[in-house]
C-alpha cells in the first residue's frame, strides 16, 4: 500500500513537548514522489502541474510527463495546487554564531584582530541553536554562516539546516574569505556637542578616505606576499593565514569584499585586476550605480537587505527596492539576503518578493534566494534549482512563497530528508492555545 | 586620455589602481554613469584665461528645504476627491465593498457607495485597486528631534511634542507606504519616560501643523532590560536595577503623585472660603503629568515584554488606581493575554520580531493572533522607520501565523491603534464624518506585490506615485544645479573643503539594532 501523505495532516499529530524532540531526519530509503504540484525549478522555468521523483536523496526526474508505479515501497507527496521550491538559501547570517545578540555570551560572530583569513565559522556553529528551525519552517534550507569583522574576517561555510553537529551540516567548508571593507567616508564626531538634532555631526580628525585606502592596499600587500610565500617549494617556518588564503589566490574560494558605497565596490574591483580573485560585493545598496562595471569584471553581488531605508536623504524613497531590477537588467549575477537581526532571517523571501514588486519577475527574484545564491557560492551543480542530478533540497508551501499574505510552508526535504517542521515558535503557540482553549478538539502534548 | 569618457561627462569621481582608473560620475544632464580609464600621457598645464561671471541665480523655495519638498506654489491642497469603482475596505459592519465609490470632501469622508457622483471632484479610477483607511502607527520615533530623557527614572514632565522635526524625510517615506498618522514615544531609557505626541503627515508642514488636533495626551512607560540599561557596555549605576525595583519606582512616583493630588484638591476645596490663609501648593510639573494619569486625562502606554513584568505593572496600577492604556512591544502578552483582558489594556506588538535580547527570548510570531483570539483590541506597530513603510505587510503577517481573518489583520494597523489612541471617532475606518484620511493601493493592501498609488491626509494627497517620479527628477535636477554652482565658485578661485556626507541621526528606542542606511546615525549609538 502506498503510503500517502497529506500536507493538511502534518503539523501537530504527533505528541511534541520541546524542541529538543525535534530530530534531524534519518537519511531518505523509499523513492519519493512529488506530484500534482507547481513546480517553480529556480531556473525561471515552471512547471503547472509536474512530478518530482527523489531517490537516494536526489532528484532523478521533473517534469509533468513522469509515471508513479503502484507500490508500497515508494512515499507519495500529493501537492495539489501548491506551490513547489527549491530549497531557499539565506546568502549571509550569523546564524548559529549568534543566539541573543544582546547576550555577549552567546555571541561567537566577531574576532578580535584585523586579519583573521584562518579563523573559520563552521567550527562555532551551532546546529542546536532555536533559531534554525524558525527559518526551516520559512523555507530555507540552507544558511551561509559569515563571521563578522573588522576587516578580515575569516571564512564562511554553507550549512544545511537539518544536523546533529557541524560536522554533519557542512555542505560546503569555507567557500570564501570575508573582508569588511573600512566606509572610506568621513565618519560623524563622537559626542554630544556634534550631534545635536538637526545639524549635522562633526567629522572625525585625520582622512578617512586616505586611512581605508591605506588599510585596504596593506590587504593587497599582504596577498602579494601570500603569493610569493605560495609560490616557493618548501617554508622553513608556516604562516598560517598566508596558506589560508591559498584557495582565495588559486579561485577555490570566493572574496567576500562587504561594502556598500560605489567607493568601496570600486576599491574592490582593483582585486580582480591585481589577483584575478572571485569577487563578491555583499551589502551593495550602491551597487546599482556601477551595475555595468560589476558585469565587466564579472563580479557578483549579494544584496544583504532590501528592507532597507535609502542610503541618503535624496536617494528614490523606493530604491532599496529597486536595486534588485536595476542589477538584473544590467546581467550582473546577484542573490538577496536578510540581515535583519530582530527576525534573523527569516524573512528572506519577502525581502525578494519585493524585488519582485518592484521590477524583476516573480521566477527572477526566486533565483535570487535560490540558484544565484548557489551560483555565488559555487555550489550550483549540487542545489539552488530543481534539476535531475541534484540534491533533493525542496520546499513546498500553500501559496506563493515570496508574498507573506500566502505563504505557508508545509513540507520540506533536505538531501531527500523529510524534515520536520516544529520550531519553538510553533510549540508555544501550542502551549498557550491549550492555556486559553483556542483549539478545542485538537488534541496535543 | 580616458577611453570611455563621454565629451557632456561634468563630474567625475573614482579610484586609481596604478595607471588605470574605474569610476562614476555624472553628464552634464545629470545622468549617472560609470567610466574607466587608462593614463596615456601627462596632459600640459596652460594657464588660466579670465572669464565673464553670471549673476548668482537664487533657487527655488522648497517645503520643507531639503529633498522631496514642496516647492511653494506646487504645495498640495485639499480637494474634493472621488475613487471610482475600487475594492473598499471599510473596517465598518459593511466589511470589503467590491466595486464600491469613496467621496472625500472638506478633508472628510463623505460617502462610500456604488455609483456617487460629485461634478467638481478629481476622479480616481480605482479599478482593480483596493482602498483603505490610512495606516495608524501606534508606536514610532519619526520627525522628533530628541526622543530618551534619561536623566532620571521618572521625567513624565518632558514632551515630544516641544521637540518635533517636520523636516525628517521620513515623513515622505512613510506616507509612501500609506501612513497617514504616528504616534511619537518617547523612548525607553527610564521608567517613566516623557508625553508622547499624535502626529498627522501632513509633510511640508511645521511642527504644530503636523499636530493631531483633538486627541487626548498620552505618556510612555517602560519596563524590563531598557530600564534596567542591561545592554549598555557601560554597566548601569541608576536605580533601578532589577525588575524589583522597576516595581517600587512605579509605587513610589504614584504616591507622590497621590500626596500631590490631594495637596491640590484639599488647598482648591478652602481657597476661596472666609477666613483662607494658605497658599498654594508647589507646581510640580512631572506629578502633574502623574495627576492627569489617575483623572483619567492621560493614558499610557507601557514598553513592555515579559509576563512578570506585564502582570506586576497591572498590579500597581490597579492598587494606585489607574489603568495601563496600551501595553507596547507585549511580546510575551500572549502568556498573560486573559489578564491585561480583565485590566482593560489594549495591546501593540510587533510581528514576527524576536531573539535580539534576553526578554524576546520567548517571543512568537502568534502573539498577536493569540491575544486577539483572548479578546483583546491588538495593534502591530513598527518602532522603525524603516518597517514602517511596510505596516500593511506586518499585519498579513497575522494571518500567516495564527490564522486571523485579513479584515481583522488590516484592522491592526487602522482601526485598532485608532481605538487605543482614542481617536477612533476620527480616523481608523471608512465612515462619513470620518477625517479623509485614505490609501489607494496597487493590489490587495495585505499583499507584498501592493504598492500605495496615492496616501492621502484630511482630503489633501500628500503621496501620489506618479508625482513621486517627477519629484525625484526634481530631486536630481537640484542636485546638479548646486554642484554646477560649487564647481563654479571652485573654478572662479573660491576656497574649497573636502565633500563630507550628511549623515541623519534616527532617533530609536535604543531598543534593538535597525538597519536604516548608510548614512544612518543611531542617537543612542552615540553614548
Amino acid at each position: 500500500m502506498k503510503k500517502l501523505l497529506l500536507a493538511a495532516l502534518l503539523g501537530f499529530s504527533v505528541s511534541l513537548t520541546a524542541q529538543e524532540t525535534v530530530l534531524p531526519a534519518k537519511a531518505q530509503t523509499d523513492p519519493i514522489y512529488i506530484i500534482n504540484a507547481i513546480i517553480h525549478t529556480g531556473n525561471g522555468t515552471v512547471i503547472e502541474k509536474g512530478t518530482i521523483r527523489i531517490e537516494a536523496g536526489k532528484i532523478v526526474a521533473v517534469g509533468d510527463n513522469i509515471p508513479v508505479p503502484r507500490s508500497a515501497n515508494i512515499q507519495v507527496v500529493d501537492a495539489a495546487g501548491k506551490h513547489v521550491y527549491p530549497g531557499l538559501i539565506l546568502p549571509t547570517s550569523a546564524l548559529g554564531l549568534v543566539e541573543i545578540s544582546a547576550v555577549r555570551a552567546t555571541q561567537d560572530a566577531r574576532e578580535i584582530g584585523d586579519l583573521n583569513p584562518n579563523v573559520r565559522s563552521l567550527v562555532a556553529y551551532n546546529s542546536d541553536s532555536k533559531v534554525i528551525n524558525t527559518l526551516r519552517s520559512n523555507g530555507i534550507l540552507l544558511a551561509n554562516v559569515v563571521p563578522q569583522g573588522n576587516f578580515v574576517a575569516g571564512s564562511s561555510s554553507l550549512v544545511q539546516l537539518d544536523a546533529w553537529n557541524w560536522e554533519d551540516a557542512a555542505y560546503q567548508a569555507d567557500g570564501g574569505i570575508h573582508v569588511y571593507f573600512p566606509s572610506l567616508m568621513a565618519s560623524p564626531g563622537r559626542g554630544r556637542g556634534g550631534m545635536g538634532g538637526f545639524g549635522g555631526p562633526q567629522a572625525a580628525a585625520g582622512d578617512p578616505v586616505k586611512e581605508g585606502l591605506d588599510k585596504i592596499e596593506s590587504f593587497k600587500q599582504f596577498l602579494r606576499e601570500a603569493k610569493a610565500y605560495q609560490a616557493q617549494p618548501t617554508h622553513e617556518q608556516t604562516n598560517l593565514k598566508f596558506e589560508a588564503v591559498k584557495g582565495l589566490l588559486n579561485k577555490k574560494q570566493k572574496l567576500y569584499v562587504h561594502g556598500n558605497t560605489t567607493k568601496q565596490i570600486l576599491a574592490a574591483l582593483d582585486f580582480v585586476q591585481e589577483f584575478g580573485v572571485d569577487l563578491v560585493i555583499v551589502g551593495g545598496s550602491e551597487s546599482y550605480q556601477v551595475a555595468d562595471l560589476l558585469k565587466k569584471y564579472n563580479v557578483s553581488v549579494i544584496l544583504q537587505q532590501p528592507h532597507s531605508l535609502p542610503t541618503a536623504e535624496d536617494d528614490d524613497v523606493d530604491q532599496p527596492y529597486k536595486t534588485a531590477a536595476a542589477l538584473q537588467k544590467a546581467g550582473v549575477l546577484f542573490s538577496i539576503s536578510d540581515d535583519d537581526s530582530q527576525t534573523r532571517g527569516k524573512n528572506l523571501a519577502f525581502n525578494a518578493g519585493t524585488a519582485a514588486a518592484y521590477g524583476l519577475s516573480k521566477e527572477e527574484a526566486l533565483a535570487a534566494i535560490t540558484l544565484n545564491a548557489a551560483k555565488i557560492m559555487g555550489v550550483a551543480d549540487r542545489t539552488g534549482s530543481i534539476e535531475v542530478g541534484k540534491d533533493a533540497n525542496i520546499v513546498v508551501s500553500e501559496g506563493d512563497i515570496l508574498d507573506m499574505k500566502s505563504s505557508n510552508v508545509t513540507q520540506a526535504f533536505i538531501q531527500g530528508r523529510q524534515i520536520d517542521l516544529t520550531d519553538k515558535h510553533k510549540l508555544l503557540n501550542r502551549r498557550f492555545e491549550e492555556k486559553y482553549e483556542l483549539n478545542k478538539g485538537k488534541k496535543g502534548f | 586620455m580616458p577611453e570611455a569618457l563621454p565629451a557632456t561627462a561634468t563630474r567625475l569621481s573614482g579610484l586609481v589602481n596604478g595607471t588605470s582608473w574605474n569610476g562614476t560620475g555624472t553628464d552634464s544632464l545629470g545622468n549617472p554613469l560609470s567610466w574607466t580609464a587608462t593614463l596615456v600621457k601627462l596632459s600640459e598645464i596652460k594657464s588660466d584665461s579670465v572669464k565673464k561671471k553670471d549673476a548668482p541665480a537664487v533657487g527655488n523655495v522648497i517645503y520643507p528645504m531639503q529633498p522631496f519638498g514642496w516647492v511653494s506654489d506646487a504645495r498640495p491642497k485639499q480637494e474634493t476627491i472621488l475613487i471610482k469603482n475600487a475594492t473598499v475596505w471599510t473596517n465598518e459592519q459593511e466589511g470589503v465593498l467590491k466595486e464600491t465609490d469613496v467621496l472625500i470632501k472638506n478633508g472628510k469622508v463623505a460617502a462610500v457607495g456604488k455609483n456617487l457622483t460629485e461634478a467638481t471632484a478629481r476622479v480616481i479610477d480605482g479599478t482593480g485597486k483596493h482602498v483603505t483607511a490610512g495606516i495608524i502607527d501606534e508606536h514610532s520615533h519619526i520627525a522628533a528631534a530628541s526622543i530618551n530623557e534619561g536623566g532620571q527614572s521618572v521625567t513624565s514632565e518632558v514632551r515630544i511634542g516641544d521637540n518635533l522635526n517636520p523636516d525628517d524625510v521620513n515623513i515622505y517615506r512613510q506616507l509612501s507606504g500609506g501612513v497617514t498618522t504616528s504616534h511619537i514615544l518617547h523612548g525607553s531609557a527610564n521608567v517613566i519616560g516623557g508625553q508622547t505626541q499624535l502626529i498627522k503627515l501632513r509633510w511640508g508642514g511645521n511642527d504644530e501643523d503636523l499636530k493631531f488636533r483633538g486627541w487626548t495626551g498620552q505618556i510612555k512607560f517602560a519596563l524590563g532590560e531598557n530600564v534596567k540599561r542591561s545592554s549598555s557596555p557601560l554597566g548601569n549605576n541608576r536605580y533601578p536595577d532589577t525588575r524589583m525595583g522597576v516595581e517600587q519606582v512605579l509605587i513610589d512616583a504614584f504616591t507622590r503623585a497621590k500626596d500631590y493630588q490631594k495637596s491640590w484638591n484639599a488647598y482648591n476645596a478652602t481657597k476661596g472660603k472666609k477666613g483662607f490663609t494658605g497658599v498654594a501648593p508647589r507646581r510640580d510639573l512631572e506629578l502633574d503629568a502623574l495627576v492627569e494619569i489617575l483623572e483619567k486625562k492621560r493614558f499610557i502606554t507601557c514598553h513592555s515584554y515579559v509576563q512578570s513584568e506585564i502582570n506586576s505593572a497591572m498590579k500597581v496600577a490597579e492598587q494606585m488606581g489607574y489603568t495601563v492604556n496600551t501595553f507596547t512591544h507585549i511580546l510575551e502578552g500572549y502568556k498573560v493575554a486573559d489578564k491585561m483582558l480583565k485590566h482593560g489594556s489594549f495591546v501593540s506588538t510587533f510581528s514576527d520580531w524576536w531573539a535580539y535580547k534576553m526578554e524576546v527570548e520567548d517571543a512568537i510570531p502568534y502573539n498577536a493572533a493569540i491575544m486577539q483570539k483572548v479578546g483583546l483590541t491588538v495593534a502591530i506597530n513598527s518602532d522603525d522607520a524603516e518597517m514602517a513603510r511596510r505596516l500593511n505587510q506586518e499585519a498579513a503577517k497575522i494571518v500567516k501565523y495564527g490564522g486571523v481573518t485579513e479584515e481583522e489583520a488590516l484592522k491592526m494597523v487602522t482601526l485598532n491603534p485608532a481605538k487605543m489612541l482614542h481617536v477612533e471617532d476620527k480616523v481608523g475606518s471608512l465612515k462619513p464624518g470620518k477625517d479623509g484620511d485614505v490609501v489607494v493601493w496597487s493590489d490587495h493592501p495585505l499583499s507584498i506585490y501592493a504598492k500605495s498609488l496615492y496616501t492621502i491626509v484630511d482630503g489633501t494627497v500628500y503621496f501620489d506615485r506618479t508625482k513621486d517620479e517627477q519629484l525625484q527628477k526634481d530631486v536630481d535636477a537640484e542636485r546638479l544645479r548646486l554642484v554646477r554652482k560649487m564647481n563654479g565658485e571652485k573654478r572662479g578661485g573660491a576656497p574649497t573643503i573636502p565633500a563630507q556626507p550628511s549623515y541623519q541621526i534616527m532617533h530609536t528606542c535604543s531598543d534593538h539594532g535597525h538597519s536604516h542606511g548608510l548614512l544612518v546615525i543611531d542617537a543612542e549609538e552615540n553614548h
